[in-house]
């Protein structure tokens, strides 16, 4: 070796922390009883034993066996960080809790196996019978590649995790590749609420003296299925809670969540309201600190939420001043869940009381794939609910954008999407202050189509009006017929005082949705409802339909009662209402386009949008090309971009349909076309000769990019 | 057959392949007057192409013809244009009895690095670009000059196919003064856009 070479040895040593000496001990039960002395020749006979001998930064090898103990790293404060390793893998080491009743040192109740420290980890064991989760977590930890399964609690019955950071600075939770399965979350009457059936995240930072650290949980590529929650979180249950200036923050990715179910308070006959919510995964962000949580690309498919919303996934956002919060559930797939309610595949739920701007309180529904789910209620897909009081935040929001929702079911409304928002500026009845409040739902470059509200037969007329039926015999002067009211988005609006209720629809495809109700509206429902404040003043709603492809649903495209008319939810109010339907296509609606009382406005269509069967995307010849509302953005779509958006769920992105590179806009490249292009070639915005209609890329210069745009449509045409 | 199919967007064909494909054809053309058999083969056609105006005046764009056997070039030539840059137009004509080849830059006025471009529109209608291109200026036009040459084949025999420059929404001629000035377009209706006429027989 070279003296250079010498030197940065030891200058490396000299870089490396301090590190725990490490020692490895063994365990095997099949040299019980032991006790052994932790060697690979005498091994412990017990997990328990290894743990109580070990120090920080020691790992505990663990051979093949069925290990009856309860194993807790938790008895020691701060609790030691050791590996643990299960040599064999979770078929052949498993951790038996079944009939103990595992404490930690203080005498509380805890998991069959509980780590926790500055550095813990567990790796290949199946966990079994815990009677206070099968895994306690807390600190920095790793958790991979085990079977979790048959365990229960009050709170979380597979797993448990807390960071900490009260004891352990900031810290993370990994949990990566486990199997966590039939597991229950059951309620218990010690204030135990049976949440978190598999999973039970606690991701909050206190801040304050010795509490200082901010915290991530990261869930990952792993099988979480069959469990239950007696209240909500079938599969997860995850929180963030921090305090002002504090980051927390949970990732669920990547994992595939079956089958799990949210019973919610039909389990219960001496309670009055247990939630339910989150079959599959709820989430919730609810404190004062910068909180954040991601459900991104995950598969969750048989989940059902009983009684309550969020079928597969229940997202919340519950701010107040001066909160900073954002949950993303993004690029899922959803398929076959269900809710008693609502929300079968998706609730989206923002709530805000006194967060004033800037404030961030946002949940964005992005990209994802609903399908095939269900809701007794409404919003079969997708559900989203926000409310403001006294909150005027500009950043509160909820946001439904790029998703694709179909075949989605519900009894009532809103087969594929319900949108609920409310405003009000005096949410206490002039009890405390009035203050101006906002919300918004945002719905954008969604496909919405092939969903379904089923309608409940019922008495139409007669002296059993608005009863249920099977026939119209059950109906005296009246017909049995189903009753519902969208099939495919539902849209309800209250707002009350100096406040406003907004849901903005803008480049969507909604089409073939159906509605069994003869009177119902296949594509967009809305029905509003504006009253006044004590100071007497009037709220405002307003809907924003723009840009979209509202085509070939069964019943009317757009409608709902008249602004002031009583409709599902609302007594009608002050008919302080706006509706503006600018920029897009109906065509081929079985009821009519539009209810009698709606007027579409500015630069609409009426033209069959020549939809693919497949992926419902306009034809290159579509009249709904380039017609877009001019003010949104287009510079994402693959050039010849037109120079606009397209409408329709592609319109603005990489997905939409190219337009012809067509200089004139006559419908067929030709000659002239190029002697335009020629005439701009090489040349810049802002020069005499420059083209923008020849700058197919939107480049800013007309080049060769744009000449072989033009050579690649030369001679096509549309009708 | 949709549309596309017949799309044929020509490079101009170099003088030496323009060449050898009116020899090729014309071969074809007489080999083709051969053979025996029950079935006599009926003599090969011989086309003809006549302008309508070989001598137009200044601001013109007129076709003018030659032919050999079946194959028919048409001519499209410029009369008298100051600082013509390109032009964009249709050629319209009876497909029953003609088909479209390509085109060819072969002794065009325009100079190398411009744009020829010609294809189908549809069933006897062919759009056709033989421009300058980028920051440069028109050439100037005195006489009549060539532009672009588009070769057709007869393919029944008819006494009278006529060929059209089209309507003037489908047409444009531009001039460009020296860079950057701004070019222009001259006005559809001072321009004179004069055919000819195909006959074929055998």
């Amino acid at each position: 070796m070279r003296r250079s070479d010498l030197l940065a040895l030891a200058a490396a040593a000299l870089l490396v922390p301090c590190a725990y000496a490490q020692t490895t001990l063994f365990v095997d039960d099949s040299n019980c009883p032991g006790p052994g002395t932790g060697t690979s020749g005498n091994p412990f006979c017990r997990i328990q034993t290894a743990y109580a001998t070990a120090a920080n930064g020691d790992e505990i090898r663990v051979r093949a066996g069925i290990y009856t103990e309860c194993v807790r790293a938790a008895d020691s404060v701060p609790q030691k960080s050791v590996r643990l390793v299960a040599e064999a893998g979770p078929t052949a080491t498993t951790i038996d809790a079944t009939g103990l009743n595992c404490v930690s040192a203080g005498g509380f109740p805890t998991g069959a196996v509980r780590i926790g420290g500055f550095a813990s980890s567990i790796e290949g064991f199946r966990i079994i019978g815990g009677s206070n989760s099968g895994l306690v977590a807390i600190g920095e930890v790793t958790i991979t590649n085990n079977l979790v399964e048959n365990n229960a609690s009050g709170i979380g019955g597979g797993l448990y995790l807390y960071p900490n950071p009260c004891a352990y600075g900031a810290a993370d939770i990994v949990v990566q590749g486990n199997t966590i399965r039939n597991n229950a979350a059951v309620f218990r009457t010690d204030l135990r609420p049976g949440i978190g059936g598999g999973v039970y995240v606690r991701s909050d930072a206190p801040g304050g003296t010795g509490c200082a650290g901010n915290v991530t949980v990261r869930i990952e590529n792993n099988t979480i299925a069959g469990n239950n929650s007696d209240a909500s979180g079938g599969g997860i249950f995850a929180f963030t809670n921090s305090a002002l200036g504090q980051t927390s923050a949970v990732t669920i990715t990547q994992n595939t969540i079956d089958n799990n179910a949210a019973l919610g308070e039909g389990q219960y006959t001496n309670l009055d309201y247990v939630l339910g919510f989150g079959g599959g995964v709820y989430v919730s962000t609810y404190g004062y600190g910068i909180e954040t949580i991601d459900v991104t690309s995950n598969q969750l498919r048989g989940n059902s939420s009983r009684f309550d919303f969020g079928g597969g996934v229940s997202a919340s956002v519950q701010a107040t001043f001066p909160a900073n919060q954002t949950v993303r559930v993004q690029n899922n797939t959803v398929t076959g869940n269900a809710a008693d309610i609502a929300g079968g595949g998706i609730e989206a739920f923002l709530t805000t009381i006194d967060l004033p701007s800037p404030q961030t309180a946002r949940v964005v529904v992005e990209g994802n794939t609903v399908t095939g789910n269900t809701a007794r209620f409404g919003g079969a897909g997708v559900i989203a609910r926000a409310s403001a009081a006294r909150s005027a935040s500009g950043n509160s929001e909820i946001r439904l954008d790029g998703n694709r929702i179909s075949g989605n079911a519900s009894e009532f409304f809103g087969g594929g999407v319900e949108i609920n928002v409310s405003a009000d500026s005096d949410p206490d009845d002039g009890f405390g202050a009035i203050v101006p409040a906002a919300m918004n739902v945002t719905l954008e470059n969604n496909r919405i189509d092939g969903n379904q509200a089923i309608g409940v037969l019922t008495c139409n007329g007669g002296t059993n009006d608005g009863g249920f039926c099977t026939t119209s015999a059950n109906c005296p002067g009246g017909v049995c017929q189903p009753d519902g009211t969208a099939g495919g988005v539902f849209v309800l609006l209250s707002s009350r005082g100096d406040s406003v209720a907004t849901a903005s629809l803008q480049l969507n495809t909604i089409h073939d949705n159906t509605i069994n109700d003869p009177t119902g509206v296949g594509g967009v429902y809305v029905e509003t409802e504006t009253s006044l404040d004590t100071a007497g003043t009037e709220g405002f709603a307003a809907l924003e339909l723009s840009s979209s492809i509202v085509t070939g649903n069964d019943r009317i495209g757009v409608g709902g009662p008249s602004p002031g008319s009583p409709g599902i939810f609302s007594t009608g109010g002050t008919a302080n209402f706006d509706l503006d339907i600018q920029y897009s296509d109906f065509f081929g609606n079985a009821g009519g386009d539009f209810d009698t009382w709606v007027v579409p406005g500015l630069a609409n269509l009426f033209a069959d949008p020549l939809l693919n069967a497949t992926t419902l995307a306009p034809a290159a010849c579509s009249p709904t090309l380039d017609t877009a509302d001019p003010a949104l953005p287009f510079v994402n779509e693959a050039a010849p971009d037109g120079g606009r958006a397209n409408m329709g769920h592609t319109g603005g992105t990489a997905q939409a349909t190219p337009s012809l590179a067509d200089t004139d806009g006559n419908g067929i490249v030709d000659g002239v076309d190029v002697v335009r292009l020629s005439v701009a070639f090489n040349s810049t915005a802002g020069q005499a000769r420059y083209n923008a209609a020849a700058d197919f890329d939107s480049s800013g210069i007309v080049e060769g990019p744009d000449l072989s745009f033009l050579g690649a449509d030369f001679g096509k045409s549309c009708p | 057959m949709k549309g596309e199919d017949h799309e044929m967007n020509r490079k101009p064909l170099h003088r030496t392949a323009g060449v050898a494909l009116l020899v090729a054809l014309a071969a074809t053309a007489f080999a083709c007057g051969g053979g025996g058999g029950g079935n006599p083969t009926p003599p090969p056609l011989n086309a003809t192409f006549t302008a309508s105006n070989p001598t137009p005046g200044a601001n013109s764009l007129n076709m003018t013809g030659a032919s050999s056997g079946a194959m028919f070039t048409v001519n499209v030539n410029v009369t008298t244009i100051t600082d013509f840059f390109g032009a964009g137009f249709r050629v319209t004509f009876n497909p029953a009895t003609a088909a479209f080849n390509g085109i060819s830059s072969d002794n065009s006025i325009l100079p190398a690095g411009a744009e020829f471009r010609g294809s189908l529109v549809g069933p006897g209608e062919l759009t056709v670009a033989a421009t300058l291109k980028g920051q440069v200026q028109g050439v100037t036009v005195n006489g009549t000059q060539l532009l672009v040459t588009l070769i057709f084949t007869a393919t029944a025999e008819t006494p009278n196919n006529p060929f059209t420059f089209g309507v003037a929404v489908d047409r444009v001629v531009t001039t460009c003064p020296a860079p950057p000035g701004a070019c222009s377009d001259i006005p559809d209706a001072t321009l004179n856009w004069i055919g000819g006429t195909m006959s074929a027989s055998r």
